[in-house]
């Protein structure tokens, strides 16, 4: 060993001196700095794991108003359908009522047009026959002489006779 | 009011004789004047009439045939009832 230079105590003393170097700075110098990184690895992926969470929470919210607002638009489009519909069906009612309040008042007026125009006809008939009658009766006065109503006495008689 | 016996039967006589005498007075009206011949003929028609007093009444507005009346009684054949008769018909056929 000698003959190559290296001297054994020098070699067992540089031995002991790094050992305790070694020693000392896992000890007080690198234990304390890896968990120092470590600490600050940990935040760092706590800081992304918030982040990614308040992501997650803003989507979802996103999504859960999206689907409240659509759930409104929708029940908003069921309400003015509803409303329209019965709308339409109280306009259809009214309409109905109305057409068979019409048709009551022109059913009406034609029963009492009819009732008129059949006084009509009759006052019209009884003026013709009360006319006609009266006429005959003034001809028959005027014209009948005292022979025709010889005759006409005979004819009677014969009449009761036949009885 | 109560009437005396005696004057309640002289008035129900009174009115008995009045109404004996209008039932026995037969009266024909007609629109000329009828001649006996013609009255007989008809009182003939009306045997309930034949002990009856015939009177004979010229009435012109019934134009033509005769009426005969007795007491309540009234038999219409003249021309104006049967112009009467006729137009109740038309009235009615309204």
């Amino acid at each position: 060993m000698e003959n190559l230079g290296i001297d054994i105590k020098l070699l067992i003393a540089q031995l002991i001196n790094f050992g305790l170097f070694f020693f000392i700075f896992k000890k007080f110098v690198a234990g304390p700095f890896v968990s120092v990184m470590q600490q600050e690895k940990k935040k760092d992926a706590d800081r992304k794991q918030i982040l990614e969470d308040v992501a997650k929470q803003k989507e979802t919210l996103a999504l859960q108003e999206k689907t409240a607002k659509d759930e409104i638009h929708k029940k908003t489009e069921e309400s003015l359908k509803a409303v329209r519909h019965a709308a339409e069906m109280e306009k259809v009612l009214l309409l109905k009522k109305a057409q068979e309040e019409s048709g009551e008042i022109v059913k009406r007026a034609s029963k009492q047009i009819e009732e008129e125009r059949h006084q009509m006809e009759k006052q019209y008939k009884e003026n013709v026959a009360k006319v006609s009658v009266l006429a005959v009766e003034h001809a028959l006065k005027d014209f009948l002489t005292e022979d025709m109503q010889k005759q006409v006495n005979t004819k009677l008689l014969s009449n009761l006779e036949n009885k | 009011m109560r009437l005396d016996p005696q004057v309640k039967e002289r008035l129900k006589k009174t009115f008995n004789d009045e109404l004996v005498a209008q039932k026995e007075l037969v009266k024909v009206i007609s629109a000329y004047h009828l001649s006996q011949e013609e009255l007989k003929k008809i009182i003939s028609q009306f045997p309930q009439y034949a002990t009856s007093t015939i009177e004979n009444k010229v009435d012109p507005l019934i134009i033509g045939g005769f009426i005969i009346q007795s007491g309540s009684q009234n038999i219409d054949l003249s021309l104006r009832n049967a112009l009467h008769l006729l137009k109740k018909q038309l009235y009615e056929s309204n």
